[in-house]
């Protein structure tokens, strides 16, 4: 067995044993994807640059495997290219090295010993087995990638030395196949002692039976095979057989646990003991390094505490060394279990729980405090963030702390201190200072490139959402409502994606959660109107801004200002204003409103509230596949995908329940007082299909000779298919199937509308 | 049927005589033109009586691109996902027929979410699966709430069993639930002997005499699994 052969087991037994719980249970799809402008869990931009010390704005909620990086460069210490490449690997959570799979070493050893002439065939080989026969259904890797590719070389340096069709040759073969004929479990196979042969044979058949006694779960056998085999100078496998000892032992203790029992501490406690006796004998020669990974295989599990403090130490040190992927997963584990150590771990669970709802207000209140000590005491930027991102904007301490944080010199922790800091300031009623000094610096960050190297794109759109709570008029709100989103989240149990959608182009900007909601609920018409013919907005969502704002004013009734909306229409969206002809061509409001009413039938992009995020995919008459059609009883301006309820769910109403969602400073009493009324009104609508449906049949009772009532009524039917639909929807959909048979039979509408729904 | 996935379940609790477990045998990943499998790395405690069903789950470059950050980073720079072949073909039966001849296996579940242009594999898949088995085991699968609807493709598998997922079905929910609760079932007749729930979503009133699979985000308890009893007492 080569050391080769050893080292890859041990890392994958270890990769194994902290990754067999997936994160994504269980995902079936669609997968539906919303805009993401800051991540969450993890930097923005490529990976690089964040292991390369351009951190941009650290939060609280990345994963500790950022936060460990981060807290290295913010007290001044740096990585190599390689430590670097070694971080990324760790974070795209890659923490076995490339290696052929099994299925494939297999297929290589077959095809070797099948070279010897009129060999037999050998037996069936599965590189796992089941843990027990109790457990049948629970496997293990018992014979790794590395076992048969070892012996495949075997084969062939004792083929060069023996000869091909030499009997010693099929020997040794037929011992290898005993061998591996225990990879998959079952009855133990273990070959027979040579009766004769020369030294190396005899060796090689040792090596084989103490192997077999190893893959059969002969523990004890199988170290007293190894031990016999380590004192034997003459053997070729002398050198690692006290490795392959301690691996038995370690095997034991795992496999053998008791129930409820991570592993047995007997041979746990052995393997630690002969793993130290092996690192610290200076003729260990080649296997100390194998040794020394698998003591610390051991100690995670027998010594955490001690563990997670030397590998905070060695994480510490200016140059962490060659081991730095593997010590940086371990040590993340080991937070992940609860271990801490020093100050990084401290902060680290510190700065962690003010991320916003991670822990409790009292929890939070306490990591704020301790880390306004712990800032004081050692002056640590990592803390400065922390006391930042934390601190009660009522605080004393502000003042002291911004004093603090304008006085750090320039470092990778700059752009955090200053978000952070300027976080504080408009919280703290220093908004026009805060304001100023974020034009000053959102106009130094030429986020409109492409590639910024010096600010990620989230960061920037972090600045930009501080600047967003604090304009002046709607024109400044305008011109800081919409942000480049830096990727896509799809829900709970997927990882951030780091790309847009395609159709997703680098330049497009789209509303913000919170911009969206201003435009939804704390804009009154007059002003969506300006919005909409102010040429602040990029193009796109002026487009949007203007069909909502009509969409709204017909569902409001407000004709005049449907009517004022046109030439924007016209410059912004020609072939829907083309198609709102009998919209202006009606003779009476109540035609009119119905024509308006007609046109949204027609258009199920169109809804009463700005669009948050991406835009939708399909043009505006297409219909959305997953029901992101028209609008929902919530009138939000997302997407409709979360707004589908069962049907014993209450009908839901657009009540606005965020009350501290607060007006923008610029927004009149006159203008709330508007916004207010027209939203309790919208509110009463419900949602789409349900009021279009009520609408067409309205309108076929009272103007039965209007041509265009019955393509209302097959649309509105239609609607009820595709829309947001709640328990009231079938009654509207039957309703107006109703109608529209019973009062147009001959129509081609009717002849199309062959169900309802 | 409670749906014991990847990770340690402990299921003693249960009488076998009210109900089985469907448990997740191995996963066997399709991509780059070869079939990785990966076994169950987690134990499984069933009760001596316990009758099981032994689950396979088929992940291809779609599936596992969602929740693998590598290998969507490999298909964003360019690496295209391969078309599905013969020999992944047979060395996935090769594996359900193994997972078919574990200890008190009554049964075999495939849960692939195919799309469209995996749909003439899958269907291989099931008829060589059907050839190696025999006709006496009977053969599972999962299916989206929209085959059970809209498609007709079901029609023309050899099996035993469709069970319609009705969790995680995103927007299509209001559509099936309120399809269901109407009195108007699933058209397709492979459909309607069962149901695929999840205890962490909301239930409602439900086609009463079919086998429920029950899916639990968390590691089921004799709590839960009272809970699912008591929930769908009325069902019966």
């Amino acid at each position: 067995m080569a050391l080769r052969r050893i080292r890859y087991p041990l890392l994958v037994l270890c990769a194994l044993l902290f990754l067999v719980t997936p994160s994504a249970i269980y995902s079936c799809g669609p997968f539906l994807e919303t805009a993401v402008f800051a991540f969450r869990d993890q930097p923005d931009g490529p990976p690089e640059n964040f292991a390369g010390g351009t951190l941009g704005i650290i939060r609280p909620s990345f994963r500790s495997s950022y936060l460990v990086i981060a807290y290295r460069y913010l007290i001044g210490l740096k990585l190599t290219p390689t430590q670097q490449k070694a971080a990324i690997d760790v974070w795209n959570r890659d923490a076995v090295p490339e290696h052929p799979s099994e299925d494939d070493s297999i297929s290589t050893w077959r095809k070797a010993r099948n070279q010897i002439p009129d060999f037999p065939a050998g037996y069936p080989i599965s590189a796992f087995a089941p843990i027990s026969p109790e457990q049948p259904y629970f496997s293990y890797l018992n014979c790794s990638s590395d076992a048969f590719l070892s012996a495949t070389k075997t084969l062939a340096e004792r083929s060069a030395k023996f000869g091909i069709q030499a009997a010693a040759l099929r020997d040794w073969a037929s011992g290898q196949d005993a061998v591996f004929a225990n990879c998959s479990g079952g009855a133990p196979v273990v070959p027979a002692e040579l009766a004769a042969g020369d030294a190396l044979q005899r060796a090689d058949r040792a090596y084989q039976i103490a192997c077999a006694n190893f893959y059969s779960r002969s523990f004890d056998d199988a170290v007293r095979d190894f031990d016999t085999i380590a004192s034997d100078s003459s053997s070729p496998w002398a050198a690692i057989s006290p490795y392959l000892a301690a691996r038995a032992l370690i095997r034991k203790a795992t496999l053998d646990a008791k129930e409820n029992q991570p592993f047995d501490p007997g041979p746990m406690a052995a393997a630690q003991q002969r793993l130290e006796h092996i690192v610290n004998d200076p003729k260990a020669g080649a296997i100390h390094a194998p040794a020394l990974r698998l003591l610390n295989y051991v100690r995670f599990r027998t010594e955490p505490a001690k563990r997670v403090a030397e590998l905070e130490q060695v994480l510490l040190r200016p140059d962490p060394g060659p081991d730095f992927k593997q010590d940086l997963w371990d040590y993340v584990l080991l937070l992940s279990h609860g271990e801490e150590a020093g100050d990084l771990s401290d902060w680290i669970k510190t700065f962690s729980s003010l991320a916003p709802n991670a822990a409790s207000r009292d929890q939070q209140g306490q990591s704020t405090t301790h880390a306004l000590e712990a800032w004081r005491t050692t002056k640590a930027t990592p803390w400065l963030i922390a006391a930042l991102q934390g601190i009660d904007p009522k605080s004393p301490n502000v003042s002291r702390l911004l004093v603090d944080a304008r006085a750090t010199k320039p470092s990778s922790a700059n752009l955090s201190i200053q978000y952070y800091a300027l976080a504080l300031m408009a919280e703290s009623g220093q908004q026009d200072a805060a304001r100023k000094e974020l034009d000053r610096l959102l106009s130094t960050i030429n986020a409109e490139t492409p590639a910024d190297p010096t600010t990620p794109l989230g960061s920037y759109n972090l600045l930009n959402d501080i600047r967003l709570s604090l304009t002046t008029n709607i024109d400044d709100f305008l011109a800081h409502a919409a942000e480049r989103s830096v990727g896509a989240d799809e829900g709970p149990g997927t990882d951030e994606q780091l790309d847009n959608p395609g159709g997703v182009r680098r330049d497009d900007k789209f509303l913000t959660p919170y911009s969206a909601k201003v435009f939804q609920k704390r804009m009154p018409i007059s002003l969506l109107v300006k919005a909409a013919q102010s040429t602040i907005l990029p193009q796109a969502l002026r487009r949007d801004v203007a069909r909502s704002t009509w969409t709204r004013a017909i569902l409001l009734g407000d004709l005049n200002t449907a009517s004022t909306l046109q030439p924007t229409l016209q410059e912004l969206d020609l072939p829907l204003w083309k198609s709102m002809e009998p919209f202006r061509a009606a003779p009476s409001d109540a035609a009119k409103h119905f024509a308006g009413i007609f046109i949204i039938l027609q258009n199920a992009g169109l809804k009463p509230s700005a669009r948050e995020g991406y835009f939708r995919t399909e043009t505006l008459g297409e219909i959305n596949s997953y029901r992101d059609n028209w609008w929902c009883a919530s009138m939000s301006g997302g997407a409709n995908w979360g707004d589908s309820v069962g049907i014993d769910a209450g009908v839901p109403v657009a009540q606005d329940r965020d009350s501290k969602f607060t007006f923008p400073s610029w927004v009149n009493e006159s203008q709330k007082s508007a916004a207010q009324s027209e939203w309790s009104k919208l509110a009463a609508l419900g949602t789409a299909p349900n009021y279009l449906a009520q609408q067409a049949v309205a309108r076929g009772k009272k103007s039965p000779e209007d041509p265009l009532v019955p393509q209302a009524l097959y649309l509105s039917v239609r609607a009820t298919r595709f829309g947001c639909a709640d328990k009231e929807t079938s009654a509207f959909s039957k309703a107006a199937f109703d109608f529209l048979h019973q009062h147009y039979p001959k129509s081609e509408w009717t002849e199309k509308t062959k169900y309802y729904y | 049927m409670l749906w014991a996935w990847e990770r340690p379940e402990d299921l003693r609790f249960l009488n076998p005589q009210n109900v089985a477990v469907a448990f997740l045998a191995a996963t066997v990943e399709l991509h780059d033109g070869q079939a990785t499998v990966h076994p169950r790395f987690q134990p499984l405690r069933v009760p001596g009586q316990a009758k099981l069903v032994a689950v396979v789950r088929i992940e291809t470059a779609a599936s596992i691109a969602k929740r693998d950050r590598l290998y969507r980073v490999a298909i964003h720079r360019g690496t295209q996902p391969a078309a599905l072949n013969a020999t992944q073909l047979q060395q996935s039966v090769s594996l359900i027929a193994h997972a078919a001849s574990l200890p008190r296996v009554v049964a075999v579940q495939v849960d692939f979410d195919a799309t469209l242009s995996e749909r003439a594999f899958y269907r291989e898949l099931l008829v060589e699966l059907r050839r190696q088995l025999g006709p006496r085991l009977p053969i599972s699968i999962t299916a989206l709430a929209s085959w059970c609807v809209d498609h007709d493709w079901l029609a023309t598998l050899p099996i035993d069993e469709a069970v319609p997922m009705l969790f995680r079905m995103g927007a299509g929910t209001n559509e099936i639930t309120t399809r269901l609760a109407s009195g108007r079932d699933f058209r397709e007749p492979l459909c309607r002997g069962s149901l695929g729930l999840s205890t962490d979503e909301r239930w409602t009133p439900l086609p009463a005499g079919r086998r429920l699979y029950v899916f639990s985000p968390q590691p089921w308890t004799q709590q839960a699994e009272l809970g699912v009893l008591w929930e769908t007492r009325s069902w019966h």
